[in-house]
């Protein structure tokens, strides 16, 4: 599965500046950090799950994303001209429909399993079976796990588990590629406070010259 | 009973040797027939199932009574007997279970990597095929989170994984946090070109259809260089801001304007057609793309594309912009 994020890391990434690039051009100026926060995460986060491909948590990102008005621009410039097949592809049957029947079935669990906490209480003396303890913990952390991964509420045991196997590659993939796009602007404005603008064009050549070895040996890891 | 069956669980003790594990789940009679027999895969027929039926056979194998050689007739119905039920007890779980219940079911000389099970029904096997599967997600997941490999017990991997995840969003929105409060003249639109030419021809460039030509000497634009993702040029193209103001900002972009080459890997990998092209205003001219605000961007894309960044000839690169820079600053 690495195999796979190497190559799309190319086609993330082209996403990521091209959502950037909307993100400027339909703003205006006097803008909010917040704002452009949210738009650099935005994009981020749409890029990423574009380039991913069609798996169970793009579907859903992409669908609660679209689903806003406010994002549809970027949407659409990201997804180029296919945008309305895309959608159509990407929309998804929203979570709320499914929670009810979800809830139903949750509330009924959670008699159930009181109803065995209580019959184990009555056989046993006074003591919670083990089994049941591990099991309680288990469902309640997979409970915050589905709330975390997006579209993770409708996914069963062992799909919701390959889902943030996924989903933790790609974050993983969007947070290396955000951490040398950084680095890359750090390094730029120290080259802009190092060098000296007295001096000759030809000098201030030379000396970038120079030191953009350390900055191709920094990127060359990345 | 007990010295009965005390062969059968102590299989390393009979004389035929340690493969009869399976024979521990038969009852009494039929354990010691087999355990007598002159040699131990004496039926092919029996050995041919045994193979096929071994735990490492494919779940969707079924138990296909093709074998031909016919059986003596007691081993072939036990056989087929223990044939059904193995086909859907090939998946066995360590448990120590009870010995006597589903002994019938067991094939005698399975591998011996199949477990003692419990009951083979079909619902015990499908939760016991799905607890498989979950199980080796959870460790697929346990080697992509770091320490979480030392951890036992499903509870505490999941609380490791929600913790994780958690942190990962949370560094997402820190890093975006940190790019927004970055410098807002550094623009990312300019690469997109770059990216866009780069990945359908590795190795060769594309000249960006900026307007920022105009305001500079053309004499640049027939050395075939561009001036591409100025945050300047973008305001010269699109906003209605005077000239006097754009110009005012030139020279002190012009303090900024770097050239990014990839002065490390010299190899020539480019074809040599790629430099000797001189057309102007096409666009394919291959150029090498700077960027002026940015110059670790160029960079850092280069190294996207190992193939491209390899082939930059020294040379060429450092002399023919050199000139033109020079050649511009003159004027400035």
């Amino acid at each position: 599965m690495h195999a796979t994020k190497e190559f799309n890391k190319k086609g993330f990434f082209k996403q990521f500046l091209l959502g950037l690039r909307i993100s400027k051009s339909f703003t205006t100026n006097p803008i909010s950090i917040e704002q452009r926060k949210n738009s650099i995460k935005l994009s981020s986060d749409l890029a990423m799950a574009f380039a991913r491909g069609r798996t169970h948590w793009t579907r859903a990102l992409i669908s609660k994303l679209g689903g806003k008005e406010e994002n549809t621009t970027m949407l659409k410039g990201i997804m180029g001209r296919r945008y309305g097949i895309l959608m159509a592809i990407y929309s998804y049957p929203l979570p709320h429909q499914k929670v009810q029947r979800g809830k139903k079935i949750v509330r009924s669990y959670r008699f159930c399993s009181g109803a065995n906490k209580r019959r184990a209480l009555k056989g046993s003396c006074n003591r919670v079976s083990p089994s049941i303890v591990a099991r309680n913990l288990v469902n309640r952390r997979t409970k915050v796990l589905k709330r975390l991964v997006p579209g993770g509420e409708l996914l069963n045991g062992s799909s919701l588990l390959s889902e943030t196997l996924d989903y933790v590659i790609s974050l993983k993939a969007q947070v290396d590629m955000m951490k040398s796009l950084w680095k890359a602007t750090q390094i730029s404005s120290s080259r802009n406070v190092e060098l000296d603008p007295s001096a000759s064009c030809q000098g201030r050549k030379l000396l970038m010259l120079a030191n953009s070895k350390d900055e191709f040996q920094l990127f060359k890891k990345s | 009973m007990e010295d009965e069956i005390h062969p059968l669980l102590h299989p390393a003790a009979s004389p035929s040797g340690a493969s009869f594990t399976a024979l521990l789940g038969l009852p009494p009679s039929r354990a010691v027939e087999l355990l007598h027999e002159p040699t131990f895969p004496s039926d092919p027929a029996l050995v041919d199932r045994a193979a096929r039926f071994s735990v490492f056979a494919a779940a969707s194998s079924a138990p296909s009574p093709e074998v031909s050689p016919p059986p003596p007739p007691e081993l072939a119905k036990k056989r087929k007997d223990a044939g059904s039920g193995n086909g859907k007890a090939k998946i066995k779980k360590g448990k120590p279970a009870e010995e006597d219940t589903d002994g019938e079911n067991k094939l005698p000389y399975v591998h011996v990597r199949a477990r003692r099970g419990q009951a083979t029904d079909s619902h015990s096997l499908a939760e016991r095929a799905r607890r498989e599967k979950i199980n080796a997600r959870m460790k697929l997941l346990q080697e992509l989170v770091p320490g979480c490999s030392k951890i036992s017990g499903t509870a505490l991997v999941l609380d490791e994984i929600i913790n994780h995840v958690q942190y990962l969003q949370r560094q997402v929105e820190y890093l975006s946090m940190r790019l927004a409060a970055v410098n807002p003249r550094i623009d990312f639109s300019g690469l997109d070109n770059f990216i866009t030419s780069t990945t359908t021809e590795c190795g060769r460039l594309t000249i960006g259809n900026t307007k920022v030509g105009t305001e500079l000497d053309p004499q640049q634009q027939q050395a075939a260089w561009s001036e591409v993702g100025v945050s300047d040029a973008n305001q010269m193209n699109n906003s209605a801001t005077s000239s006097k103001r754009t110009q005012s900002q030139l020279p002190q972009n012009q303090l900024q304007q770097f050239w990014h080459v990839d002065l490390l890997n010299a190899q020539n990998h480019l074809q040599p057609s790629i430099w000797a092209q001189d057309d102007v205003a096409g666009s394919t001219v291959p150029l090498l793309v700077f960027d002026r605000v940015n110059p670790g961007f160029g960079i850092f894309v280069l190294s996207l594309c190992p193939k491209l960044s390899s082939g930059f000839p020294i040379g060429t690169i450092v002399l023919v912009p050199l000139l033109e820079f020079l050649s511009h600053c003159g004027r400035c």
